[in-house]
């Protein structure tokens, strides 16, 4: 029998279209999840850089009080906010525009946190421990950088009064070059505690905890 | 086999393992109306799972459903390139025409599926003739049976391999080669989630140790952990993947009950599937490929 055999193409075709659409629907969904996120945590920087100015405020306007309302709970929407942004750059990828801009400003909101944070107890004779953490998601360092990452979190949820700011040590911002001048950063992974003492190569929460006040 | 078709005196032949079972007595009358078209020399039935027990009989009760819609798939497409031991029905002026079963094949269904797709004829399914099989219930019954199969595949494919060309349709230029893609792909994700899984549970360990970690003091749960973890799964595309195979599989699954008219619940058979096939399913295939490349032999049991 040599006659010649049917492709059945209008079929074939059929099923690689409804394969195709499934396959983009699973990317579309994903990417609505993402950017929704993204749109989500853009409108909460907008948010907590009012929230810092409201703070901001407060401290200047302190006279005798020192009660300046809203100041620690804030630190733990910038540290949630964090976390977040970690997933979205996860997705988005590290080099991604929207993820870098929003990045530095997250870094900026940190920052202006930290210095509030510093202001506030020399003003008010408090003692916060504060810790920065240069992190880097570049290939050789981004395990330890999650390792030490995840100590952290256990710290602050067993502390909630430990202020932790983390910084990618690869985010090409002034502010961060002059952050990592201030405390001779040199490599990445690396935790200042209370703006005194410089840890690297951290395994445990112990080797953190002693130096916590 | 062989000895039953030189003997038989009819003009068709019928095929059973030890192990089927026909629950209807009609099967037969429903089948041979599809040698109506002259170019059919064998009609597949559907198979299914005889009364499925235990964790592997149900994971195959699965299987099985699924080989309904792939094989009808198939026969829409003239594509059926396996058919089964359990109640396939020959013409038997092929066997006189182009020889009897191959008695050095390991699985002479297989290679006779491809012999009658080689002479240009057709294999159809029918939907209506359900024929029941006896599924090993046992990890190394189970194991061998699949290891005959899959070695018993592997040389047929490398006999009739001059098959995968479009001179032989959407069989030769898309479903043999995209079978083959599959089984390689899917042994290869298999083990690739394995080890990723694998690493993962071992890097959570040992982040669970760096905090020194116990469940009554650190584990906090909190509205921002649930809605980073969602957040984290649902941002992915696996996710999503996932979650499209399981409605495709429920699909397929509706439709081969409907088929096979079967009452039994399945969800449990369902569970079991999505969890252990894919592993089972590698494991088969890496065994039977050693022994295909050393070239050990394969016994029946």
């Amino acid at each position: 029998m040599e006659e010649k055999r049917p492709l059945y193409g209008k079929r074939i075709i059929l099923a690689f279209i409804i394969a195709t659409i499934l396959f983009a629907l699973g990317f579309l969904l994903s990417y609505i999840v993402t950017y929704s996120k993204y749109q989500s945590v853009s409108i909460s920087q907008g948010t907590i850089g009012y929230s810092l100015l409201d703070l901001e405020l407060q401290e200047r306007l302190i006279t005798s009080s020192c009660n300046v309302l809203g100041l620690f709970s804030l630190s733990t929407e910038l540290d949630e906010m964090g976390s977040t942004m970690g997933i979205l750059e996860k997705r988005f990828g590290k080099t991604d525009i929207r993820v870098l801009s929003q990045k530095e400003i997250y870094s900026m909101l940190e920052l202006q946190h930290f210095l509030l944070i510093k202001s506030y107890s020399e003003k008010c004779n408090k003692s916060i421990n504060s810790i920065l953490f240069f992190y880097s998601n570049e290939e050789n360092f981004a395990d330890a950088g999650e390792k030490i990452g995840y100590i952290l979190d256990s710290l602050k949820s067993q502390k909630k009064q430990v202020m932790i700011y983390s910084f990618d040590y690869n985010l090409k911002i002034n502010l961060i070059e002059l952050l990592k001048r201030n405390y001779n950063i040199t490599e990445p992974n690396i935790v200042i505690i209370n703006e005194k003492i410089k840890l690297n190569n951290i395994n445990n929460i112990k080797d953190i905890q002693k130096y916590i006040k | 086999m062989n000895f039953g078709i030189k003997k038989a005196k009819g003009e068709i032949i019928v095929t059973m393992d030890a192990d089927n079972i026909i629950v209807k007595g009609d099967i037969l009358k429903k089948m041979v109306y599809n040698f109506n078209d002259s170019n059919v020399m064998c009609i597949a039935p559907t198979t299914a799972i005889y009364n499925p027990k235990g964790i592997l009989q149900r994971v195959q009760q699965v299987e099985y459903l699924l080989g309904v819609f792939l094989r009808k798939a198939f026969s829409s497409i003239n594509a059926i390139h396996i058919t089964s031991g359990a109640f396939s029905v020959y013409r038997k002026s092929f066997f006189e025409k182009h020889g009897d079963f191959d008695e050095h094949a390991l699985t002479e269904d297989m290679e006779m599926a491809l012999r009658i797709q080689y002479y240009g004829y057709r294999i159809v399914n029918d939907l209506t003739a359900v024929a029941y099989t006896i599924a090993p219930n046992k990890f190394i019954p189970l194991m061998k049976q699949r290891r005959r199969w899959y070695v018993g595949l592997m040389k047929c494919l490398l006999k009739y391999r001059f098959m995968f060309s479009k001179k032989y349709g959407a069989m030769g230029a898309i479903v043999l080669p995209v079978a083959i893609t599959t089984v390689i792909l899917s042994v290869i994700l298999t083990f690739y989630v394995t080890i990723i899984s694998l690493s993962e549970i071992n890097k959570e360990l040992n982040h669970l140790q760096s905090i020194n970690f116990n469940f009554a003091n650190n584990f906090e749960l909190n509205k921002f952990v649930f809605e980073r973890f969602f957040f984290n799964i649902f941002s992915s595309p696996i996710a999503y993947f996932f979650i499209i195979f399981i409605f495709v599989l429920l699909g397929y699954m509706f439709f081969a009950k409907k088929v096979i008219k079967e009452h039994s619940e399945i969800r449990l058979s369902i569970f079991f599937f999505i969890f252990l096939y894919s592993f089972l399913f590698a494991f088969w295939w890496v065994v039977s490929f050693l022994y295909y490349l050393f070239n050990r032999k394969v016994s029946w049991r």
